[in-house]
């Protein structure tokens, strides 16, 4: 009785990393390209039906629909040796394959388009899954498929599967280089708004941060999408194993989720993942500890999000879900918790439960790490509101000069008003004010009249 | 003497038909027939008896006789005896040596030959005379044989009775003057001497009244002359007394003969000092009444079988004194050196020691052995009393007493160790005399849970032998373990290899015997020297730990080594011919003891041991049953669980009919099909009955999910642990329960909630209801804060914890009985970490309210709260929640839950703060 999870790869940057995605959880459940289960991994008591599901001949085949309007990425793809592990199906591919031209508008006018056919696949998907948990969607907010269509998939299925977790990992656009989709600001903004109103958890995955990370810690000097990809699948495969390698605790992914999220907006997590390693060069063996893993996963140069230096030092974190990977003593992780408690390595929200939540995992078998203990952290801390403070920034930029306007009122959603837009920038207007309030105490009474009951607490450290 | 025969002979001849049967019964223990009372009957009788009499054996006992004859310094009578000899021989020469005249020679020497006899043959001589008148030319010879025989004989008793009724007067030469002093000595008679021949005694009614006894007796009684014998014959008779003393089948007969005042004689030695005499009297009085213990036992089969091994042990004691006195016999009449009583009496003395202190003990032993207690009891004195003198044996007496007595101690445990050896390989306890301390307690078979821990009683306060103490337990262990691996292999028909590694060739008993041997004879200097003997002789390990300790000491134990070498080869042959052989006196005898005893058995006990938990876990898939309630009653399969708990909540939630036992045990099974297909025959869901069946949070207690434990896992996974499995996992579902609402209450749904709600008319009476919901957000997020920390700590700090460390301890169990505790250490502790006990019921109770807050919480999401209420559910959490956190931070809830504090610290530094406007 599996909670599955079925996963959405949208657009070039969402193929890839699903890509990436499924290349890693074949290795970790010991499934060879063509979804056969290799011989040393019949023995395996992992839950391999949370992404797969078994054909009639026995082999394996992903909970994934892939999307896309050009068939650049597919193509690959599908001439790449796991061509035969995805249900042909299940890849969509825009019938004039033109792509979206990095056009929010174009994207999300193909998916009302493209509507029936898309949902024919994942209605098949979602009945096909016994008990259903949670949609998954890869995508970037800056191009045009991947936020466009993207953003019309997340207002139909959260309408659609009311019930359903609605997860994404969306990466963020590297605003450290300029970028040649100039109206990346735009897509950006359109796409915040429907990650904002209708998922219910997104994990930001920040290029410039992972960029960041490729060149200082894995020493790559201009580091490829692919190098950058593995490093997101390594994330999603690491936030997933307690789903897939069961235990005592966080089975399904909305447990997993829940705590993380107080109040229904401040849903946007960061990650960092600890010891990273190249693929290429095993430079150094460290040795790993709990109370190691968890400290390197508080420092900001280990954060896959990369946020402006905060001056006030008032940002705080809302809440922390660390997941171990390895052989752990539970008393291993309550002493690493006491010290990082006392040396208050995490500055906390001061209104709320603060503390930083273990859960453990076991690692895959079939996969070979040089390190004895790894460590994801999920957190969700105000500071991402810088990020969407840039991008309203930029989006301001744009909008105050009317620069590269046409192209969207081209589109039907824009040929009227531009009122889209703007109503785009209140709400992200407003999350970024949201997470500024929750770093007082007085979050309790944001919007209220009246003050509750519940009150913070004199420590506001854990 | 001749007058004396034909004075009576009219007497005899009445007598002689009824003589000739009886002596013929008596020589062929059969009984004779009428017809056969003719001479040609007797003939042919005895040509029956003696038909398979070889030439070689005739001539061997002719050999024998003359030696005897020379023994006794009686030359002429030894050269008349070959000369009679060679006449009969040649008497037969003519027709040639036949079987049966051999036959006859044979019968003739074999009623001389031994000395026991020699009286007797001197009584048939008679018979025979008389016989041989009538016919049978051809023997007449040796009836003149028989006749000479017989004069012999009569002097030889002459002698004897002389000797045996005189005193020994003159001390300080060499020769003996015996003077007859019956009448005032009789009373102090040293040697009881019933040397009468057994065949005497065959047919008492016949003989009782017969006038040879009184004959006899009157003739010791009569015969006032004295006599003076030499030392070496006084020698000879004195060797010869102790010898049949050692006889034991005399004084058997002889306690039951009445007229035994008729074969009872005294001899009083003249010369020798008072304490010798003494001294005889004493060590035959020790062996009579060792020999008497011998013989009830054998007789008796009241006596356990520790008590006959005993036996039997003393009486090879009797006859390796026996063998020796005949020994030194040998010696003399070897007469290569001159060996006198005083000799004799050296020669003696230790063994008189020995067998004194062995008579001391023996009495010590009956003292409790006679009164009427149970026979565990007289078997445990026995041994004990047995082990204690062995050890002062060993410190007071090493040379000769101690090696004897650690020759009973270890026959005397023989049966002990049959016993355990029986158990041990077949499971069954074989105690006819009820005599060992174990009883197996027959209400209890092995299907049932209990076995472990009450199949066996021990008696009563029994006094247990001292050096089997830490033995016991071994047994016991491996008793159990094999009573239950016979029972097993009735079970599973793949079992043989098992078992065959436990019956191995050897019985313990042999191996005890073997390794004892090897350590009480292997030589332990020899092997100090040659140190390629390290292993097999335990012994080096002595004196090399002495070395390392101590010099001095050291030094002192070289010295004494190196006497006893010396003393031991300058005796030579004589010493190496004891059979008694040189024992590790220097040994400690407690450690000789379990290196020979404690380790065969304990090694055995290992492999019975390992052997049944090999089977355990491979044919009986312990482990995997353990695993399997471990993955559903705590809950460590979370995902099958948390599925099949989430169908059971959402049946809550709806108001569905859900207390259908078969409904729910279905949609378990289905629940955890995908990896614990295997599991499924063996659960089932049932709802205790008789509570009121409402849907609430509180009746999820009612319902238990149990597990039928197959036999023998349930000697492990007993119905009391099934209880405490299932009270657990109610509080774990309660828990889930909360958090699993919480954590699937969508803001979505909240946002629609006033959509809904804003047609009501209670509209108004709620608050503004964007504060109202973030309230309620916020609210649960603490909820969930707090049933996730506690879940939290329940699931790694609790079970994850405790699961590792019964792996651990699983892994390294070398027993069930290990097994056994560590599992039931393990639900325990789970149980009392769970709040399950009353001890911890004020947090449960804590607990358990706030779960119900969150309860309230998931319905208002759905239903709407007014702001009074929501109120009240916020101080009710946080008065809960300060409570509980201010528990947890106290010593006693450290010392009550193991590693708590994660949990503490978690709920004390986000405590929140009620806060009235």
């Amino acid at each position: 009785m599996p909670s599955e999870v079925i996963t959405l790869q949208l657009g070039q940057c969402g193929n890839q990393i699903g890509f990436e995605f499924w290349k890693k959880l074949c290795a970790e459940h010991g499934i060879s390209s063509e979804g056969v289960l290799e011989d040393f991994a019949t023995e395996g008591v992992d839950r391999k039906d949370v992404f797969f599901y078994q054909a009639d001949d026995e082999h394996y085949i992903p909970r994934a629909v892939l999307l896309d309007l050009e068939p650049r990425v597919i193509n690959t793809i599908m001439n790449s040796p796991y061509a035969k592990l995805y249900n042909p199906e299940n890849i969509y591919l825009s019938k004039h394959g033109g792509g979206a031209g990095n056009n929010w508008g174009s994207g999300y006018s193909h998916g009302e388009r493209l509507f029936d056919e898309i949902f024919d696949i994942i209605d098949r998907e979602a009945e096909g899954s016994e008990n259903l948990e949670a949609f998954t969607l890869c995508h970037s907010i800056a191009g045009g498929t991947g936020s466009g269509l993207g953003s019309y998939m997340l207002e139909r299925i959260s309408e659609r599967y009311p019930k359903k977790l609605v997860q994404t990992y969306s990466v963020f656009p590297n605003l450290a280089e300029s970028s040649d989709v100039v109206v990346q600001p735009y897509n950006s903004l359109l796409t915040l708004k429907r990650l904002t109103l209708n998922a219910d958890c997104v994990v930001v995955l920040d290029n410039t941060a992972l960029n960041r990370i490729a060149t200082d810690r894995l020493h790559i000097e201009t580091p490829s999408f692919t190098q950058i990809n593995s490093l997101v699948s390594t994330i999603m495969s690491a936030s997933t194993a307690t789903l897939r390698y069961p235990s005592y605790m966080n089975n399904d992914l909305i447990g997993l989720v829940a705590p993380l999220i107080p109040t229904p907006r401040l849903h946007f997590l960061m990650t960092g993942y600890t010891p990273l390693t190249n693929d290429h060069e095993e430079t150094s063996v460290r040795k790993t500890t709990v109370l190691d893993v968890m400290r390197r996963l508080l420092q900001p140069q280990n954060m896959m999000v990369s946020t402006t230096p905060d001056r006030n030092g008032s940002h705080c974190y809302t809440s922390i879900l660390n997941i171990i990977q390895g052989e752990v003593d539970p008393t291993q992780i309550h002493k690493s918790l006491q010290r990082i408690r006392e040396r208050k390595l995490a500055q906390f929200i001061p209104w709320g439960p603060a503390s930083i939540q273990v859960a453990l995992s076991r690692k895959s078998p079939y996969v070979t790490t040089s390190h004895r203990v790894s460590g994801l952290m999920l957190a969700n801390h105000t500071s991402i509101s810088t990020l969407f403070a840039r991008t309203l920034q930029q989006f301001d930029k744009l909008r105050k000069r009317e620069a590269f306007l046409d192209q969207f009122r081209k589109e039907a959603m824009f040929q009227d008003s531009l009122d889209e837009m703007d109503d785009s920038r209140d709400v992200i207007q407003s999350l970024v004010d949201e997470y500024t309030a929750a770093t007082k105490s007085d979050y309790l009474s944001w919007g209220m009249n009246r003050p509750g009951a519940l009150a913070a607490s004199s420590q506001t450290t854990a | 003497m001749t007058s004396y025969f034909e004075q009576n002979r009219t007497e005899k001849q009445t007598m002689n038909t009824w003589r000739q049967q009886a002596l013929l019964e008596s020589l062929t223990h059969k009984k004779i027939s009428e017809e056969c009372s003719s001479i040609n009957g007797v003939i042919r009788q005895l040509k029956q008896d003696y038909d398979y009499i070889t030439e070689q054996e005739v001539k061997k006992s002719i050999e024998g006789l003359q030696h005897k004859f020379d023994i006794h310094a009686e030359h002429e009578k030894s050269r008349h005896f070959q000369k009679l000899v060679a006449d009969y021989i040649q008497l037969t020469a003519p027709t040639g040596l036949t079987h049966p005249t051999w036959s006859i020679l044979h019968l003739l020497i074999r009623l001389a030959y031994r000395p026991t006899e020699r009286m007797g043959i001197a009584r048939d001589g008679i018979i025979l005379k008389n016989l041989n008148i009538e016919n049978e030319k051809s023997d007449y010879k040796s009836i003149e044989d028989t006749g000479n025989l017989m004069k012999f004989d009569k002097e030889v008793i002459h002698s004897m009775s002389d000797t045996i009724l005189s005193t020994w007067t003159d001390s300080e030469d060499d020769d003996i003057e015996v003077t007859d002093n019956k009448d005032v000595n009789w009373t102090t008679s040293c040697v009881v001497n019933p040397n009468i021949p057994l065949f005497c005694f065959f047919k008492k009614p016949v003989i009782r009244n017969s006038s040879l006894n009184d004959l006899i007796q009157t003739r010791y009684s009569s015969d006032s002359t004295s006599r003076t014998w030499t030392d070496f014959q006084l020698l000879h008779e004195v060797l010869w007394a102790l010898q049949q003393s050692c006889d034991s089948n005399s004084f058997f007969v002889s306690a039951e003969t009445t007229n035994s005042s008729v074969q009872t004689k005294a001899i009083r030695l003249v010369g020798l000092p008072h304490l010798s005499l003494h001294f005889f009297r004493q060590l035959l009085q020790a062996i009579r009444e060792i020999n008497l213990f011998s013989n009830k036992t054998s007789s008796q089969e009241t006596y356990t079988l520790t008590h006959q091994a005993y036996a039997a042990a003393l009486a090879s004691i009797v006859a390796d004194f026996k063998q020796s006195v005949s020994d030194f016999e040998k010696r003399v009449a070897e007469q290569k050196t001159t060996l006198t009583l005083s000799h004799l009496l050296l020669f003696l003395k230790p063994w008189a020691s020995t067998i004194s202190s062995i008579s001391a003990m023996h009495k010590s032993i009956m003292q409790t052995s006679s009164a009427p207690t149970d026979n565990n009891t007289r078997v445990t004195h026995l041994l004990s009393v047995l082990f204690d003198s062995t050890q002062k044996a060993q410190v007071a007496n090493y040379s000769t007493l101690y090696p004897v007595l650690l020759k009973i101690l270890c026959s005397s445990l023989e049966p002990f160790l049959n016993m355990v050896d029986l158990w041990l390989s077949q499971g069954q306890i074989v105690d006819p005399f009820q005599e060992f301390g174990i009883i197996r307690n027959e209400a209890i078979s092995p299907q049932d849970e209990r076995f472990w821990f009450e199949s066996l009683l021990s008696r009563p306060s029994i006094p247990s032998i001292n050096f089997l103490k830490p033995l016991m337990d071994d047994i016991l262990l491996g008793g159990r373990s094999v009573e239950l691996l016979t029972k097993l292999k009735r079970e599973f028909i793949d079992m043989n290899c098992v078992t065959a590694s436990t019956c191995r060739s050897k019985t313990l008993a042999e191996i005890f015997r073997e390794r004892f041997n090897r350590l009480a004879s292997s030589d332990p200097f020899q092997c100090a020297v040659s140190q390629s003997f390290t292993l097999s002789a335990p012994a080096t390990a002595n004196p090399k730990q002495i070395n390392s300790k101590n010099p001095l000491l050291s030094k002192a134990f070289k010295c004494l080594r190196n006497d006893f070498c010396r003393n031991k080869y300058s005796e030579g042959q004589e010493t190496r011919l004891e059979t008694l052989s040189t024992p590790p006196e220097f040994y400690p005898l407690l450690p000789l003891l379990e290196k020979s005893l404690l380790e065969p058995m304990r090694s055995r006990q290992r492999l019975v041991c390992k052997a049944l938990l090999d089977t355990l876990f491979e044919n009986c898939a312990l482990g995997q049953h353990i695993r399997t309630l471990r993955q559903i009653h705590f809950m460590q399969a979370g995902d099958l669980m948390g599925r099949f708990c989430l169908q059971l909540f959402q049946k809550f939630k709806i108001g569905d009919k859900w207390d259908n036992e078969s409904s729910l045990t279905l949609s378990l099974l289905n629940c955890i099909s995908p990896r614990m297909s295997q599991s499924a025959p063996y659960l089932f869901v049932n709802i205790r009955k008789g509570n009121n069946q409402q849907m609430s949070v509180v009746n999820l207690s009612d319902l238990q999910i149990n597990y039928k434990v197959p036999w023998p896992i349930n000697l492990v996974v007993t119905q009391e642990s099934m209880v405490l499995y299932n009270s657990v996992l109610s509080f774990l579902m309660k828990i889930k329960q909360a958090m699993f609402s919480l954590q699937r209450l969508s803001f979505k749904a909240l946002n629609s909630m006033d959509i809904e709600k804003s047609g009501r008319p209670r509209q108004k009476e709620m608050l503004p209801s964007a504060a109202l919901r973030h309230r309620l957000q916020l609210l649960r997020a603490w909820l969930l804060y707090f049933v996730s920390s506690v879940d939290n700590y329940i699931m790694e700090c609790v079970l994850e914890s405790s699961h590792i460390r019964l792996d651990m301890q699983l892994e390294s169990a070398v027993h069930l009985g290990q097994i056994i505790d560590s599992h039931h250490d393990y639900v325990c502790s789970i149980h009392k970490q769970c709040l399950q006990q009353p001890s911890g019921a004020f947090l449960r109770d804590a607990i358990n309210e706030v779960l119900s807050i969150s309860m309230e919480v998931a319905n208002a999401w759905k239903d709407g709260i007014e702001s009074e209420k929501l109120t009240n559910l916020e101080e009710n959490y946080v008065k809960h929640h300060q409570f509980v956190a201010a528990v947890l931070e106290t010593d006693s809830a450290h010392s009550m839950l193991p590693l708590v504090e994660t949990l503490a610290a978690a709920l004390i530094h986000s405590c929140p703060a009620t806060r009235r406007n």
